[in-house]
């Protein structure tokens, strides 16, 4: 396994705990872990927000420097990190979730729109429109989108 | 309507081994990884044409005795 791929797996399972604390800061109806997660969306006022995003901006930081500082301190002196075929794939991996990233705005902007138009009626009650409501679209979205990344990242390595 | 796909096919194992070098010493001269010389190998991965000609000239051989279209 290349030292990228290597990245790709450890960078999945980091966005996934961080999808997870994203989960159980903005949601709640189940208990997973000791934390609570749903389809209910949790209110919660301009300045918790504030901290909730740079919390999550921290913590990815973190988890990727530290990913990054252990991977290189274990990549021998000498040898190619990346190469012609890592950079092809990760070109391959950042338009995979470039179009999920466009996708996922699509719908987001058809469902704030379609409720405000026809009331909601044939559509999920997620309510998009409130401050919570569209700062948890948003980092909802960012969030995935790294993970289809690392996701395409994989796939890529294992095909090619 | 015709496709115009076709398939590099490439003897880099049969030339590697003859010299007695391994994946990861070919990767060091041309400058890749090991992984991507186990790729290009197993024709999974088609390199670019500088990857190409650096790989003939790292067996001092012609670029058709590397490489072959097969369309």
């Amino acid at each position: 396994m290349s030292q990228a791929e290597r990245y790709a797996w450890l960078s999945l399972v980091a966005w996934g705990a961080i999808l997870f604390f994203l989960l159980t800061r903005f949601t709640a109806g189940v208990e997973v872990l000791g934390q609570s997660l749903g389809l209910t969306l949790v209110e919660q006022s301009a300045g918790q927000l504030l901290w909730r995003y740079l919390a999550l901006a921290v913590i990815a930081i973190v988890a990727e420097s530290l990913i990054a500082g252990i991977l290189a301190a274990q990549t021998g002196v000498g040898g190619v990190e990346k190469d012609e075929r890592d950079l092809a794939i990760e070109a391959r991996a950042n338009l995979a979730s470039y179009w999920f990233m466009a996708a996922a705005l699509n719908v987001i902007v058809i469902h704030v729109l379609a409720n405000a138009a026809y009331g909601g009626h044939a559509l999920p009650q997620l309510n998009l429109t409130s401050l919570t409501g569209i700062a948890f679209a948003l980092l909802f979205v960012l969030t995935v989108a790294e993970i289809v990344k690392r996701i395409a990242t994989i796939w890529n390595y294992r095909a090619a | 309507m015709s496709s115009r796909k076709g398939r590099v096919r490439n003897n880099i194992r049969e030339l590697r081994t003859a010299r007695g070098l391994s994946q990861g010493a070919l990767a060091e001269k041309v400058g890749a990884t090991r992984q991507t010389i186990n790729a290009i190998e197993q024709e999974k991965y088609a390199p670019s044409l500088e990857l190409a000609f650096r790989l003939a000239l790292a067996f001092d051989v012609g670029f058709e005795e590397v490489w072959e279209f097969e369309g």
